[in-house]
């Protein structure tokens, strides 16, 4: 019973960080640019086909990652120089924009790749006992990886000059112009950095399930959840609340029922954000 | 004396100034009215069982979109549940018919109580204690919910795989709305109606309010206009008729699944808004044909119609926000400016 | 040379002069039949190859002289229209067929969700229609659809042969089912329980997982620890793999997997890891093919379609006798409008084609299936007599 309630909670550990990897794109992008990003679960989408196209090709799974990692953080870097550019004084159009980006980058994504689910194969297989724990080798694998991609930002965001500089414009677009920082630049790192971590769980996400072009629906609306569940524009917010959500889902599938496991994320979020609008620590952003 | 008269006299003209006013205004939304009703009635005539039935199904997406117009276009609320609404009067219509033994026609005016307490009752909060962007995530969440509970619910709802409709509004003042015709009459019929009260919303106290609430909230306000509530009451009255749309919807298709209340459902009636213009009357019925009307047009491929609707979206956020009729309005009024 | 091809020109023009008009009075000019389907999107899979089929079987009859009804000769012509895998969508398209007065029959549709509302038009418009999905075994036979046919067999029918074989190829104890939470799966769950039972196989667990689900590893571990020696998992091919892959990752789970649709693409990659995978084969298996006709039709297939068989193309064979059986329906009742009369001839038909098929007296198909087995790094087929 114990060894169980530890298998699940490693589980929901495991999902929720691919979670946080998602949600700290989006997360950052409205803290910034005030722009909800609908279209950020495409970059996951594309950033799996990318890790298993390169996969099939050349075997090697770390040169898949590393190239997804690469071309969702350009991908990124593109569509705010081009698209939301332009939206930054309208959140209305933001959005719209970002639903409109939806449809285009899933449409020609099922046209180019077919619809039909592929799978990758993993760097390892199979499972490997830790003490009494059964462990699946792959799913550990992905845990370290996001943890360690997780706690990596953190620290960008806390040592690095970009990351403060990032952060300084979280506090105050204005001030931060004022001190110096560089907001165009700033503004498209946030979008580059947030895609490249996208496209980072796009392919952890291909080691262990199906790729579709329709993959992206589900990281997206995970990832809204956790963003506002931590707070809107909160980087620990969002990742806290990853873990959360990913923990409550493994355990409600588990114990509960198995046929709702996405209801459990929109109760959450309804009563997160009807009740707790700045987030579950109140980090986020007030009246939005 | 002469000080009062003067002043009476200012009222006076002031008042009738805006009562000419009233009355310009709401001049083209008549005329627009009566011109749609006639174009409506044309497929009648024709005899193809596939127009008519694609005129219905239009019919129905456009007064949807209208319905939408009134919380997103006038009152700027972004809100994404209105397929959500769709399914739920579908359902609830159904649900009446089939477990209490009414008749459709008696089931529409239920149907839209029990969505107006659901609306208020989620809009309430929602709209109380946040603001824009979490609306849209609220709305959101609650359409996906309501999704999912409609199909996990398989005792009551018949769960995924849908539930069929076996009956048919019937014969009212001896014409048979459960026919193709009827049906569309029917539809059109609605659509109509969600014009009317679009434009009387528009025209009214009500609506100015509203115009207020979108441009700015804390102005609004200050005004002594209660936003929380005419923001609430403006989702409400949208989520209503977009049930009662659903509702017909049930009667036409036949059959009803939860895929009817899909988020990618409400993204794109949110898209026919955007493209045809939020806030004018005759945007939601532009968006609505351009969307599905245009992909025919052009004899694209099924595939690539969903790309290009996205690509018209973006270019319309970017270059033209105010949607096609409002382009339309610029001009026109551009052209009137002029002195053309 | 110029005058070589003037005499020819000469002669032909004559030549039809004298028999062209007498070759024109045979004629009876152009049957058209429909197909909707999910030309793209997710249920493509299972539409597109049963397209082919259909237009396959097609071109067979106009090739050789055309479909002859009545002392008159007639060219088929498919119309096909896309369903998109969307119920909403699939009856438009069926709208679409229908406002074409010259279609009597159309077929189609092997996925319930867009399937029903196709079924309940058809119906309405008394349109002959012979579909493939789940789902219509619950409608043909019901007051109102007398000219509905399913064209592959019921749960039913398949599984009370199905079942045995499964048990004794992979020696099963004790099961436990998964399956998605729908209509389909609660409908074969309940067939499948009693039978099993007979054949002395225990389920303590069944559970229906959220449709859609990628992450199995919650609810497969429900299934640990109950002594199980294999799972029931359901009949779609990306479920299935993902479900086979997760659970070997996982670990402490059955190796051995029964499956009720789709093809056997699923277990392909884990064949040297699994202890076995039994599959159902609604039409005939391709990838092992056992007798000659099965052979001489895959060589059509392919000079046909210039594709090459693979895991979903069985279901090509899901129409093609079925467009036989009309044509010899409509020639037995001499008519190509007449549904009743058509209807009428195809029910308690009996045809030995690639597949050994016929429809009961309500349109519901009894057809032979093959089982296909993967054990011991071997694949092949068993045929299961139905009929």
């Amino acid at each position: 019973m114990l060894l169980d309630i530890l298998q699940t909670g490693l589980d929901g550990v495991m999902v929720g960080s691919l979670y946080a990897m998602v949600a700290l794109g989006i997360t950052l992008v409205f803290g910034l640019v005030g722009i909800l990003n609908f279209a950020h679960g495409q970059s996951v989408m594309l950033g799996a086909y990318v890790c298993f196209f390169v996969e099939s090709a050349s075997h090697s799974f770390w040169v898949g990652a590393i190239l997804a990692t690469l071309a969702m953080g350009v991908f990124g870097a593109l569509l705010e120089r081009a698209v939301f550019r332009r939206t930054l004084g309208d959140p209305f159009a933001g959005l719209a924009v970002s639903l409109g980006l939806i449809m285009i980058v899933e449409n020609v994504a099922a046209a180019g790749f077919t619809p039909d689910p592929r799978f990758m194969d993993p760097p390892v297989s199979g499972s490997f006992a830790l003490g009494p724990l059964v462990l699946s080798s792959q799913r550990s694998l992905v845990l370290v990886i996001s943890s360690a991609l997780v706690a990596g930002f953190w620290l960008f965001l806390q040592r690095t000059k970009l990351g403060k500089a990032i952060r300084a414009m979280s506090q105050s677009r204005r001030g931060a112009a004022l001190v110096g920082v560089r907001v165009d630049t700033v503004s498209r790192s946030i979008f580059a950095v947030g895609g490249a971590l996208a496209g980072a769980a796009g392919a952890l996400y291909a080691s262990l399930f199906a790729v579709t072009p329709f993959m992206g629906a589900t990281p997206l609306t995970k990832g809204f959840i956790i963003a506002a569940l931590g707070g809107l524009g909160s980087v620990p917010g969002a990742i806290a609340a990853g873990f959360l959500l990913g923990l409550a889902e493994s355990f409600g599938s588990r114990y509960l029922s198995a046929s709702f496991r996405d209801g459990y994320g929109f109760i959450i979020l309804i009563l997160a954000l009807l009740f707790l609008p700045t987030g579950l620590f109140g980090a986020g952003k007030e009246r939005v | 004396m002469t000080e009062e008269v003067a002043r009476s006299r200012t009222q006076a003209a002031h008042v009738s100034a805006q009562k000419l006013r009233v009355k310009t205004s709401i001049l083209p939304g008549v005329v627009g009215w009566l011109l749609l009703s006639l174009l409506l009635s044309v497929p009648i005539v024709y005899h193809s069982r596939y127009i008519v039935y694609l005129g219905t199904l239009l019919a129905l997406q456009a007064a949807v979109v209208v319905s939408l117009n009134i919380v997103m276009g006038f009152a700027g609320q972004f809100a994404l549940s209105q397929s959500a609404f769709f399914g739920f009067g579908a359902y609830a219509s159904a649900l009446l018919v089939r477990d209490l033994g009414l008749d459709f026609w008696a089931s529409l005016p239920l149907t839209a109580a029990m969505t107006a307490l659901l609306a208020a009752a989620v809009g309430y909060p929602a709209m109380r204690f946040t603001g824009g962007i979490h609306l849209a995530l609220i709305t959101f969440a609650f359409g996906e919910l309501l999704r999912l509970l409609t199909a996990n619910l398989h005792d009551f709802t018949g769960g995924p795989q849908g539930m069929q409709i076996a009956y048919t509004p019937g014969i009212v003042i001896g014409f048979d709305f459960g026919s193709a015709r009827g049906l569309y009459v029917l539809a059109c019929g609605f659509l109509l109606l969600c014009l009317l009260i679009s434009i009387v919303v528009r025209c009214s106290d009500f609506g100015r309010a509203l115009f207020a609430v979108r441009d700015d909230e804390t102005l609004a306000a200050s005004l002594g206009i209660d936003v929380t509530a005419h923001k609430v009451a403006a989702f409400t009255l949208a989520s209503t008729l977009a049930a009662l749309a659903g509702a017909i919807y049930g009667v036409f298709a036949s059959f009803i699944s939860p895929e009817m209340m899909s988020a990618s459902d409400s993204i794109a009636i949110v898209g026919m808004l955007i493209v045809g213009g939020p806030g004018t009357t005759a945007g939601p019925i532009l968006g609505t044909l351009i969307f599905v009307g245009l992909p025919e047009f052009l004899r694209v491929a099924k595939n690539y119609r969903l790309l290009l609707l996205g690509i018209i979206i973006v270019a319309m956020s970017l270059y033209s926000p105010k949607g096609v009729a409002g382009d339309i309005d610029r001009l026109v009024t551009g052209a009137r400016r002029r002195g053309d | 040379m110029i005058g070589m091809r003037c005499k020819g020109l000469l002669l032909g023009v004559v030549a039809f002069a004298l028999f062209g008009p007498a070759a024109q009075a045979q004629t009876g000019g152009v049957v058209k039949l429909g197909y909707v389907g999910s030309l793209t999107g997710p249920h493509s899979g299972w539409d597109l190859p049963a397209a082919e089929g259909m237009q396959m079987a097609v071109a067979e009859i106009n090739g050789s002289g055309g479909l002859k009804v009545g002392g008159k000769t007639y060219r088929v012509e498919v119309v096909q229209e896309d369903a998109q895998s969307k119920p909403d969508v699939a009856a438009t398209a069926a709208q679409k067929l229908l406002s074409d007065d010259d279609i009597h029959v159309v077929m189609g549709v092997l996925t319930s969700v867009p399937g029903v509302p196709v079924a309940t038009q058809m119906a309405k418009a008394k349109v002959m229609y012979i579909g493939g999905f789940t789902a219509l075994d619950g409608i043909v036979g019901k007051p109102g659809n007398e000219l509905s046919f399913r064209a592959l067999d019921a749960d039913e029918t398949v599984a009370k042969g199905f079942v045995p074989v499964v048990v004794r190829e992979l020696g099963l104890k004790k099961i436990g089912m998964l399956v998605p939470n729908d209509d389909v799966s609660k409908t074969f769950v309940k067939a499948y329980q009693p039978l099993f039972d007979q054949a002395g196989v225990q389920i303590p667990i069944v559970e229906f997982f959220q449709p859609g689900t990628t992450d199995f590893a919650p609810v497969l571990r429900k299934f640990q620890g109950h002594g199980l020696d294999g799972l029931f998992i359901g009949y779609a091919d990306p479920d299935a793999e993902a479900i086979i892959r997760q659970g070997l990752e996982i670990g402490d789970l059955p190796k051995k997997f029964v499956y009720r649709g789709g093809s056997g693409a699923p277990a392909v990659k884990y064949a040297d890891k699994i202890d076995g995978f039994v599959w159902q084969i609604l039409t005939r298996d391709l990838a092992s093919p056992g007798d000659e006709k099965v052979k001489a039709w895959i060589d059509r297939y392919k000079a046909f379609t210039k594709k090459d068989v693979v895991a979903n193309t069985y279901w090509a064979l899901t129409f093609y006798d079925s467009v036989f059986m009309l044509s010899k329906a409509m020639n037995a009742a001499g008519t190509t409008t007449d549904q009743a009369a058509i209807a009428a001839k195809l029910k308690g038909m009996v045809y030995d084609g690639v597949r050994r098929m016929s429809f009961d007296r309500d349109g519901h198909g009894v057809t032979d299936v093959d089982i296909g087995v993967i054990k011991s790094g071997k694949t092949y087929s068993i045929p299961e007599k139905v009929l």
